[in-house]
């Protein structure tokens, strides 16, 4: 078979920034993807000509950047070579994402443990089938507390779990391995504001000097915080990629999208959980995805970023850009790097930046 | 209400099990790990009924409209420890055990039978498939096969060699995996060459050898009650992976993307499966550089999801969906 063709490997997603694009590898991933907009271009208008109807398209002015250009998709194994026969058995991926669950992870902070309250979280995050909760001890917890809410664990839906402690006297490996091998749900206990600097074998248990805050250390934007899946490149078609199918509960039981975001809809000593998420405005940011965010639409990086709805650069306006992003796409530079400038600032400089959009 | 056999930790069935709950279907699933307490089973004038008892609930069968075998056995053990309990007198242990696992063997075959006549999906008693039986069966319906032998004795085997001179060797049972001594064992596929014969003693175990076919990609193909869900494995540009792409390379794993077969293919793939008597299972084959279709075997209970995630089917819906007769 003459294989005549370049085609690109189905999970390989070129996608387009204002500057520059990006080949998010959905399967072996890899941050440093970044691939010119005209190979962009070539490869989004003409999937399935040959080498040289694509150079003849160009005139064959470019042969050479053209060749190039696809030895390097080749090199990277980004694209294969086949034949015309065999095209058409490489369907596209299917970019469609949806859950069986409900609520799909939920953050529940704890200032003193209630059992009763936690008791009716727990089964109802499991009646929404939630798969993830972690739980965060604002203050000192004793290991009893741990045990019982281990034993509430059990049986449900929820199959992950990781806790926030305090340190304490109480808090050792010893006893912290125990709990993490009886109740196997426990996947991470955190103990923050320890005297040292400590991880498990297992990485089930962490000790950290830091007095953390988890709430406001949440949010922050880099590329160490790409997550390249094919879970989030599909969510994030459509969905908010931090807070679609999340709901946090703070200590005092005010039910939010966040424990970072001020707005409340409700308590949970008096509403169940089910009804919050389906009777309010609760599912409103969900849809809140990157191709609306100021900014962000404009990202080559948007399919595989996090986003942060708690801290935004205009608080009266939900499409508004991250504050702690730090990557400016309309010249592909990072904070830190030679010739960066602000969006702001570049905005300023170029007013008709607008009219060159074209994603 | 939906019955389930399978094993715990199977995540597939937990996320069928989620997609069903999101589809109001009330589901029983029944473990390996956990015994069945009593069994009942009564003729009546319109014909026999079955009850039992899994975790201290009682359930007829009649109940149940589905039936979904996806893995494991069922699990007899405390009715065992029940008669052995209230047994004092000194029987040999051998012959106590092996009586009382031959008659609760005829239970459950009833009791299968009985599952099996509602929809269902999944075979039980075809848990391994054979794979003798299922390459003959696939030549006879007009799907091509590697050139295939079970052998003996070496001097076949070197006659068969100078034939077609690339062999490989596999186990001829289904069995993927199987642990002893706290070690894990897995099946995997070699490749033998002329040195590797010539050190054969004469007469060896019976093994099975097939001819090595060249490979431009590997398919792996879940079947659904006449829907395929393809595969394509590029296991070709890695030495690791030439020859088995379970010999999996990690950092650089195989691509995976989704293939689609051409309809003839298709076609006589379903007929297989209706010969196989299977309704479900996931199909290995080979493409060669000349795009032929080589069917190599039949898994009744593979891991989808291995299909599943990376091609973003959501297989476990599918199967929800046939399950709650929502397709």
């Amino acid at each position: 078979m003459k294989q005549e063709y370049i085609k690109l490997y189905s999970n390989c997603m070129p996608v387009k920034g204002y500057k520059q694009s990006f080949i998010v590898d959905l399967q072996r991933g890899g941050a440093s993807n970044a691939i010119p907009n005209s190979l962009f271009e070539i490869i989004d208008k003409y999937p399935n000509k040959t080498l040289d109807k694509i150079k003849k398209e160009y005139n064959n002015k470019y042969d050479e950047i053209i060749d190039d250009y696809f030895q390097f998709l080749l090199k990277n194994e980004f694209a294969f070579k086949c034949s015309k026969q065999e095209l058409e058995t490489f369907p596209e991926l299917d970019l469609t994402w949806k859950s069986a669950s409900i609520i799909e992870n939920a953050i529940v902070d704890i200032s003193t443990l209630k059992e009763t309250t936690i008791k009716k979280i727990i089964s109802e995050l499991s009646e929404l089938r939630c798969n993830a909760l972690q739980i965060r001890f604002e203050k000192v917890c004793s290991l009893n507390d741990l045990k019982k809410i281990g034993l509430l664990l059990e049986n449900t839906r929820i199959l992950t779990v990781e806790i926030f402690i305090k340190y304490s006297e109480e808090t050792t490996f010893e006893t912290l391995i125990y709990l993490t091998d009886k109740f196997p749900r426990f996947q991470r206990i955190y103990i923050y504001n320890s005297l040292k600097n400590e991880m498990s074998s297992c990485s089930k248990i962490i000790f950290d000097k830091k007095d953390i805050n988890p709430s406001k250390d949440c949010g922050v934007i880099s590329s160490h915080n790409f997550v390249i899946n094919i879970e989030t490149f599909t969510e994030s078609q459509c969905f908010n990629t931090c807070l679609n199918r999340k709901i946090s509960i703070d200590s005092k039981g005010y039910v939010k999208n966040c424990p970072s975001m001020q707005n409340d809809y409700g308590n949970i000593s008096n509403t169940k959980l089910l009804d919050i998420v389906e009777k309010t405005n609760f599912k409103d940011y969900w849809t809140v995805n990157k191709d609306k965010i100021d900014v962000c639409q404009d990202c080559e990086f948007r399919h595989i970023c996090t986003d942060c709805r708690a801290f935004i650069r205009d608080s009266k306006n939900i499409y508004s850009q991250p504050t702690k992003c730090d990557y400016n796409p309309y010249i592909a530079l990072w904070k830190g790097q030679k010739n960066w400038i602000s969006v702001e600032q570049w905005r300023e400089e170029n007013p008709h930046w607008k009219d060159k959009v074209n994603i | 209400m939906i019955l389930i056999i399978s094993i715990e930790d199977d995540y597939s069935t937990n996320d069928v099990v989620d997609w069903l709950s999101l589809f109001n279907k009330k589901v029983l699933r029944i473990n390996n790990e956990t015994s069945i307490d009593k069994i009942n089973i009564e003729s009546k004038n319109n014909g026999f009924s079955i009850s039992f008892t899994y975790k201290n609930n009682e359930y007829s069968v009649n109940e149940f409209s589905h039936f979904w075998f996806r893995k494991g056995k069922l699990n007899f053990d405390n009715i065992i420890d029940i008669i052995s309990k209230n047994n004092s007198r000194d029987i040999d242990k051998g012959i106590y055990s092996h009586l009382l696992f031959e008659e609760l063997k005829t239970i459950e075959q009833y009791f299968i039978y009985f599952l099996e006549l509602k929809n269902k999906l999944g075979s039980y008693y075809q848990g391994d498939t054979n794979k003798l039986k299922s390459l003959a069966i696939a030549q006879n319906i007009g799907l091509t096969i590697p050139k295939s032998f079970v052998f003996s004795q070496k001097i076949k085997l070197i006659k068969a060699f100078n034939i077609s001179n690339e062999f490989i060797t596999k186990g001829i049972q289904g069995i993927l995996s199987f642990g002893s001594d706290n070690l894990g064992f897995n099946n995997k596929t070699e490749l033998i060459n002329k040195i590797d014969i010539d050190e054969m003693d004469n007469n060896f175990f019976p093994s099975f050898f097939q001819k090595n076919i060249p490979k431009l990609y590997e398919l792996r193909i879940f079947y659904l009650v006449g829907e395929f869900y393809s595969m394509a494995i590029f296991s070709q540009e890695d030495e690791q992976t030439k020859i088995d792409f379970r010999n999996y390379n990690y950092e650089n794993p195989n691509r995976t993307v989704p293939y689609k077969l051409p309809l003839q293919i298709e076609t006589r793939l379903d007929l297989f499966m209706k010969k196989m008597d299977l309704d479900t299972g996931s199909i290995d084959m080979i493409v060669t550089p000349d795009l032929e279709y080589i069917f190599l075997e039949v898994n009744p209970v593979g891991q989808y999801g291995m299909t599943s995630i990376p091609c973003n089917y959501y297989l476990d819906e599918k199967i929800a969906k046939y399950l709650a007769n929502e397709k």
